[in-house]
């Protein structure tokens, strides 16, 4: 009891601290991630632009390991100009995590932030898990730097060439991940297809409604 | 007296029916730009929005009759995320 009245009274303060204004509000957003290290999908429904709350699951293929959270997303600061837009989010999750049928709990931070025109984007996302065992405590990093090599109108199919670095010190395969990619965005739907350093597919899709 | 009246009218009319250019800051992907036609749509005086992302401006026709204020304008990009850096009329 005393268990479930922290959980719900760490989920209310987080619910009131954290968000993220990847849609509208009002907007719901499926998001999946298929990467070298793991597999992930993140749904989830934004009350406000500045936040966001939604159902998280991850896989980790090496160390067979599966995530199912609450994730929380929170705008901290964007900065406007008249030509870019930069972004400074914190997210956090919690919830299940298992491997070979035993359970922990885990909470997830993340620090991350975005700097983007018509014509460059770059980004920064920092990870910091932990679990009350030894299953999910792990440190993941990522950057990325893309060029668009034509700018499109609103409703154009909008490409991107991009580069991403991650750094993983503490995942059972390589720890620095490289991988080229391509997006390709229209309206309100995003694909990545990509091929990494470590010979892995990166097939990335997000959908709003 | 008549040509007065009648200037005026003109005045009136063009006043209501032309169109606003909005310009918004940060507006440099798709994704804003959806966000911006789904909020400007959902007012009852906007008979059509026009997105430019190129130069990051939202053209709104009204409907006849109808009007939207800067205040209200700009309160709906704020309400957004986003910023208005200015308003063409």
């Amino acid at each position: 009891m005393l268990r479930t009245l922290l959980l719900f009274t760490f989920l209310l303060i987080q619910t009131h601290a954290i968000g993220r204004p990847i849609s509208y509000s009002g907007g719901t957003t499926v998001m999946q991630n298929n990467g070298p290290i793991k597999h992930n999908i993140h749904i989830h429904y934004t009350p406000h632009y500045t936040y966001s709350i939604g159902y998280v699951w991850e896989h980790y293929r090496n160390d067979d390991i599966d995530l199912n959270g609450i994730q929380l997303n929170y705008l901290i600061h964007r900065w406007h100009y008249l030509h870019a837009q930069g972004n400074l989010y914190f997210k956090t999750a919690f919830g299940d995590a298992e491997q070979s049928s035993q359970h922990d709990l885990y909470a997830m931070v993340n620090l991350a932030g975005d700097y983007e025109t018509q014509r460059i984007f770059t980004s920064y996302d920092a990870k910091l898990y932990r679990s009350n065992g030894h299953i999910m405590d792990q440190f993941q990093q990522s950057a990325r730097l893309g060029v668009a090599p034509y700018i499109g109108d609103y409703g154009d199919l909008h490409t991107w060439l991009m580069l991403e670095l991650s750094h993983q010190p503490n995942y059972s395969g390589d720890t620095f991940i490289l991988t080229p990619l391509v997006r390709l965005f229209k309206g309100t739907k995003l694909v990545e297809i990509g091929y990494s350093s470590d010979h892995r597919l990166l097939f990335n899709w997000v959908l709003r409604f | 007296m008549v040509r007065v009246l009648i200037m005026m009218t003109l005045l009136m009319t063009s006043a209501f029916a032309g169109a606003i250019k909005v310009q918004v800051k940060g507006m440099v992907c798709d994704f804003c730009a959806s966000t911006m036609e789904a909020q400007f749509k959902n007012n009852p005086n906007v008979q059509s929005v026009d997105i430019d992302l190129k130069g990051k401006t939202i053209t709104l026709e009204l409907k006849p009759g109808k009007n939207l204020s800067d205040k209200t304008i700009t309160s709906m990009v704020t309400n957004q995320g986003y910023v208005v850096s200015k308003i063409d009329r």
